[in-house]
């Protein structure tokens, strides 16, 4: 499912890198989670496994095909199996909260029925019905990212990766979301999750992989 | 609910800019096709007439006009030969004698007159050499010479008002491409969202360059109402030397019809209504290059 061998990471424009030497293989159907220091590199990590950035140097393949030399199509259309939680929520402001959410379906080609009983069920699951018409500038932080994991989780993606998809969430919400993160994982879907959360750590148990001066230096316990 | 796949285009600067280009391009395009217009009048209304003068003082002026006369009807090309009379050297003179045309006060005596014929000829038939061959007094004045001079001035104008056109349409793609390109920067965060989403770049370069055209013609279209007044008065004052070789310089017709406009500007008249569109098509292409150039920088 994902495989890096010897995948290393530039800094754009200096001289050091974000990742170094990265070997990782994740099989179909896990759960990991991704821990480190600030600095460590699991952003960069994270955006290399959402396909955002490639590799300097080394193999790496996702979803069973090779990236680091694959063609821009190529690229595409694996970008619209991986859903994507990122930190800062990428939510385009002047759409509105349906737009944003339906986008992953409408790139789909789904029909326009289906895609409005679709998002109506995730806002619903996510407490966010009554914000189906508003503007992303006009939610909470808690409510942005719900926005973000709405968006990921719709299009049931084949690879989900999120970076610290609680921080802005209550604790109930941190449980459902996780809850629906294990139900996608038995669906067939790898998920890995950046966290600086230790309770959720403890609540669900799964592989950690621990990030390091770019380096990935521990692999630790199982789903 | 809007189907949304791309950011929307937004820019206040492209119809405003394309708004003035309309009216640059569109009085560039009217000025030149005047100037061809009077060209082409000109070219088929004046004839090629030769003028020649015989001093009064020649010996044996008589005998020498019939020769010349007789000379002059024999050349091919000659279409018809006019000898003046007294009166109508009289009156043709009038304005270097200081006289009224009908004022016989002071009128010169008809001896001390030289002798004027004028000869219409096909173009290309060259008069002077032969008549100085045939009379070395004779003076002869071709008129075609004005109206090669005329030509030449004209066709000068021409490429002027080609050139202002040419700069035009090229400013108006480079600043075209500056406001488009200005415009998709405060849109890169969302383009860079939708790519990592999987959006086609062709998809995005497509729906931003179809806003971007619209802006295009709406703001050309509101450049074409403005030019409408200024082209009016143009074409107004034009009218007296275009309209038709029968009227004076001074005559201009208090109401010029679509016919009118169209025999002024013939030939780019219906050019001028297609500028908002060329506007439309420069933004369409640019928004989409400057797009799918910006995105290949992208993963």
């Amino acid at each position: 499912m994902i495989h890096l061998h010897n995948v290393t990471l530039s800094r754009q424009g200096t001289r050091g890198f974000a990742l170094r030497d990265l070997n990782l293989s994740l099989p179909r159907s896990s759960f990991s989670w991704l821990v480190g220091p600030s600095g460590a590199g699991k952003s960069s990590l994270l955006e290399l496994l959402s396909l955002n950035t490639r590799p300097s140097h080394g193999q790496m393949s996702l979803l069973e095909t090779r990236v680091d030399n694959a063609s821009r199509s190529t690229l595409r259309h694996l970008r619209r199996r991986i859903g994507f939680i990122p930190q800062n929520y990428r939510l385009i402001p002047e759409w509105s909260i349906f737009d944003n959410i339906a986008l992953p379906l409408r790139l789909h080609k789904h029909r326009e029925a289906d895609i409005r009983r679709e998002v109506h069920a995730i806002l619903n699951w996510l407490g966010l019905t009554q914000h189906t018409e508003a503007f992303p500038p006009q939610l909470s932080g808690g409510e942005q990212q719900r926005v973000a994991i709405a968006r990921a989780l719709i299009g049931r993606p084949a690879l989900l990766i999120a970076d610290e998809p609680t921080h802005a969430l209550g604790e109930d919400q941190a449980h459902l979301l996780l809850d629906a993160m294990q139900q996608l994982v038995s669906l067939g879907t790898t998920v890995i999750v950046a966290t600086h959360s230790s309770t959720l750590m403890r609540s669900y148990p799964a592989q950690t992989l621990v990030l390091q001066d770019g380096t990935l230096t521990q692999r630790e316990g199982t789903l | 609910m809007s189907k949304r796949l791309a950011p929307s285009f937004q820019s206040r600067s492209l119809p405003l800019l394309c708004a003035f280009m309309t009216i640059l391009a569109g009085l560039a395009l009217a000025g030149l096709s005047g100037l061809q217009t009077l060209e082409n009048i000109w070219a088929q209304e004046t004839p090629n007439t030769a003028t020649i003068e015989l001093p009064p003082d020649l010996p044996d002026l008589e005998h020498q006009t019939q020769a010349l006369l007789e000379l002059l009807n024999k050349t091919s090309g000659v279409l018809h030969v006019h000898q003046f009379s007294t009166e109508e050297t009289q009156t043709l003179l009038a304005p270097w004698l200081d006289q009224s045309p009908s004022g016989n006060s002071t009128q010169l005596p008809p001896a001390s007159l030289p002798l004027i014929i004028t000869a219409e000829h096909t173009a290309g038939t060259a008069l002077t050499p032969i008549i100085a061959a045939h009379n070395a007094s004779a003076v002869v004045e071709e008129n075609s010479h004005w109206t090669e001079r005329l030509h030449t001035l004209i066709g000068t104008l021409t490429s002027c008002a080609t050139l202002i056109l040419a700069i035009t349409l090229g400013t108006t793609s480079l600043t075209t491409a500056i406001v488009i390109r200005r415009a998709v920067t405060t849109q890169r965060t969302n383009l860079t969202i939708l790519h990592g989403l999987g959006s086609f770049p062709l998809t995005l370069a497509n729906r931003m360059a179809l806003h971007a055209a619209a802006l295009a013609l709406l703001g050309s279209f509101i450049g074409l109402i403005l030019l409408a007044p200024t082209i009016a008065t143009l074409a107004h004052a034009l009218s007296p030397l275009l309209l038709s070789s029968a009227s004076t310089p001074t005559e201009s017709p208090a109401f010029l019809t679509l016919e009118n406009y169209t025999s002024l500007f013939s030939p780019h008249f219906w050019t001028i209504f297609t500028l908002p569109f060329i506007c439309s098509a420069i933004a369409w292409a640019t928004t989409q290059c400057v797009i799918l150039i910006w995105l290949r920088r992208l993963p």
